[in-house]
């Protein structure tokens, strides 16, 4: 098993349950090497402050996503605001 | 599923605001389901003034977002079904790393180790600066691939519930994730850990 084979495991445990097959070579491979050994406890770390995070602070990382562009909320306004005075 | 209105805002009949509650929205998602981002906002014009003129449809069984929505993903399958070009392929045809750095070498190690990273995580989940380069890397991620991951990390969607909102499969959603948690452990490393 590579480090790319061993960290989509190491993802996908997340998952799903991974097969006897699966969890023997990952825990080999993480046993050898400390780049994934690092990797998998990145991969604790975060799922450990996305589930204590408060509300409040993960909402605001939330809200800070895609956002419609200035000029295309302004046409979609007018092209609304154009059908409502249609009959 | 809500998704990014979290808390479900009473049906206004002032369609302008539905632009301003719903349109960032309907954008995110509709650029988990393509790339070109003209395409993805001309999708979202068309939902909403199809909204408007259907609006008596609307039943009030479903939330309003949900049901915008719906719109969305008949327009998206349409467009599909006009225009199978390269340009606008589904990212269901992707496996490769072609809009990201791939993190691994030919032989499958990694190109660059992961570092370790020093950090007390009850002072992490009080750092509100912290959090703000969380914020940064997943707005620098593409935005299929963010989008996955906030449904599932942040909403604790559940992996079926994802593949049916986005009509993609149990591995590619995987796959998506996969590549998330690559692409924000090497932002938060460079950016914070450093
Ligand atoms: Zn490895």
């Amino acid at each position: 098993m590579d480090c790319k084979k061993a960290t989509r495991l190491l993802s996908d445990a997340e998952e799903r349950e991974l097969t006897a097959r699966e969890r023997f070579g990952l825990r080999f491979h993480v046993l050898i090497c400390t780049a994934c050994r690092r990797f998998q406890s990145q991969l604790q770390l975060l799922r450990h402050l996305l589930s204590h995070a408060t509300p409040k602070m993960l909402a605001s990382v939330y809200a800070s996503g895609v956002r419609l562009s200035d000029s295309r909320r302004q046409k979609i306004k007018d092209l609304l605001w154009q059908a409502t005075q249609e009959p | 599923m809500t998704m990014e209105v979290t808390e479900e805002q009473v049906q206004s009949q002032d369609p302008a605001e539905w632009v301003d509650l719903y349109g960032d929205m309907l954008l995110s998602y509709a650029l988990s389901r393509m790339r070109d981002r003209d395409i993805a906002e001309d999708l979202v014009q068309e939902t909403f003034l199809v909204a408007w003129k259907t609006r008596d449809n609307f039943a009030g069984r479903s939330l309003f977002s949900t049901w915008l929505v719906s719109i969305l993903r008949h327009k998206i399958a349409d467009h599909y079904r006009r225009d199978t070009s390269r340009a606008t392929q589904a990212y269901d045809a992707w496996e490769d790393w072609q809009e990201t750095e791939p993190p691994f070498s030919k032989t499958g190690k990694w190109s660059l180790s992961p570092k370790s990273w020093s950090a007390s995580p009850e002072e992490l989940l009080e750092n509100r600066e912290f959090w703000k380069v969380v914020a940064g890397c997943l707005g620098d991620m593409p935005a299929h691939l963010a989008y996955v991951f906030r449904l599932r990390e942040f909403k604790s969607a559940k992996t079926k519930d994802i593949c049916s909102l986005l009509d993609i499969s149990t591995s590619n959603v995987s796959v998506r994730l996969h590549r998330a948690r690559l692409l924000i452990r090497k932002c938060l490393e460079e950016k914070w850990f450093a």
